[in-house]
């Protein structure tokens, strides 16, 4: 076979190319390149190694928006006059069991609302309250905007605090994810506890000790080990 | 959702290459689409998803503890051989992590597509829809950008080929 100096297909292309959604001419074209620039080829040999992959499901189903919105949503030029004096902390009783998708935590310039998403072997669940080995789970915000959130969480089991990534800036929208998944690898039960503010850096310190040390806005969630 | 059937496995792939980390690469795409679920758009095509997933993992290794985790624990079964290279020079996480603080955001996207998913000039102009020149002037502020950070100068002036 006649060696060709390769200009690399992008990665799109040959994905395209995979997919059959160029014209004919286009793949006819790279059909022609791939066989004669082995690096390419070895490229679209590994997209098509790929194709096997699955990808876990999505949720067909979220839970109602309703319940997600924060109820302030539409008066927030109103509630944001007067939210400067509004400071609550939501507490979640232990061993209750999460409460999510209507989970809000009040702080200066609106409420956010917290969800919790597990992922189980490619099923996702809403408000999971239980969890096993192996599973991920991810964290959800939704507050209104323009209000931006820093935003930080603790895995709290017998084994000590662990802080699954770093504190976030969030920007407010609706279902947005913080930017760590995470595992829950320690030993029982485990509580997580969130911590949002607009102002500052939750205290990680204070985040550690779970409820009783914790201040400013924060809610703690009890998962129960399967 | 016949979107996430069709286009996932290519967006995760690309992900994967510019994180290197599979479990976030997962978690970004399937955000992507669980906005797309609220959202849905009528024209979201794989260039369009292309160019949203490029933007949601350049968010990501923009935020400095993403980006500080991703180079020290990244997925090694994705790190394989160095294959990008800017010139002479081998575009590896930490030089990307720090073209972000001395690029703008458009000239980091354009980076990615030109370095990572080898994109022709041509090709990133359309899919930005801008134009060719446009995309010529950013890369050489690319190129400038990283030969002073890798400490080296080009012998002489690159040359676009593509």
């Amino acid at each position: 076979m006649e060696t060709v100096s390769c200009v690399p297909v992008s990665w799109l292309r040959l994905e395209r190319h995979a997919l059959g959604e160029l014209g004919p001419d286009e793949q006819t074209e790279i059909a022609g390149h791939l066989a004669a620039c082995p690096g390419c080829r070895a490229r679209a040999d590994l997209i098509a190694a790929d194709g096997g992959r699955q990808l876990p499901p999505l949720p067909a189903a979220p839970p109602a928006r309703s319940t997600a919105r924060p109820p302030g949503w539409l008066t927030f030029a109103a509630v944001s006059t007067t939210a400067a004096a509004v400071l609550l902390v939501v507490w979640a009783r232990p061993g209750s069991g999460p409460q999510l998708g209507g989970r809000r935590i009040a702080v200066k310039g609106g409420d956010v609302t917290i969800e919790l998403v597990r992922e189980r072997s490619g099923s996702i669940a809403w408000e999971p309250t239980s969890f096993t080995a192996g599973d991920r789970f991810k964290l959800l915000l939704t507050c209104a905007p323009p209000l931006r959130v820093y935003a930080d969480l603790v895995v709290l089991q017998g084994d000590g605090p662990a802080f699954p990534g770093t504190t976030s800036r969030i920007g407010c929208g609706n279902r947005i994810p913080l930017p760590s998944s995470f595992r829950i690898t320690g030993p029982g039960d485990a509580s997580i506890c969130v911590a949002v503010d607009p102002d500052t850096p939750p205290s990680r310190a204070r985040l550690a000790g779970g409820e009783p040390a914790a201040t400013g806005p924060h809610l703690c969630l009890h998962l129960d080990r399967r | 959702m016949e979107l996430y059937r069709r286009y996932g496995p290519a967006l995760l792939r690309k992900a994967e290459r510019m994180l290197q980390d599979r479990d976030e690469a997962q978690d970004l795409v399937q955000g992507l689409f669980l906005d797309l679920i609220q959202r849905p758009r009528a024209a979201a095509d794989l260039p369009y998803l292309y160019r949203a997933i490029t933007n949601r993992c350049l968010n990501h290794l923009r935020d400095r503890g993403n980006r500080g985790r991703l180079l020290s624990q990244h997925d090694q079964a994705l790190r394989g051989a160095p294959g990008t290279q800017i010139d002479e020079i081998v575009l590896d996480r930490q030089l990307l992590g720090s073209l972000a603080r001395c690029l703008d955001v458009q000239a980091w996207e354009i980076l990615v597509y030109h370095f990572i998913d080898d994109m022709t000039q041509e090709e990133i102009a359309a899919l930005l829809g801008t134009s060719r020149k446009t995309i010529v002037r950013r890369l050489k502020r690319v190129r400038d950008e990283a030969s002073r950070l890798a400490g080296t100068v080009p012998a002489t002036a690159p040359q676009d080929v593509s």
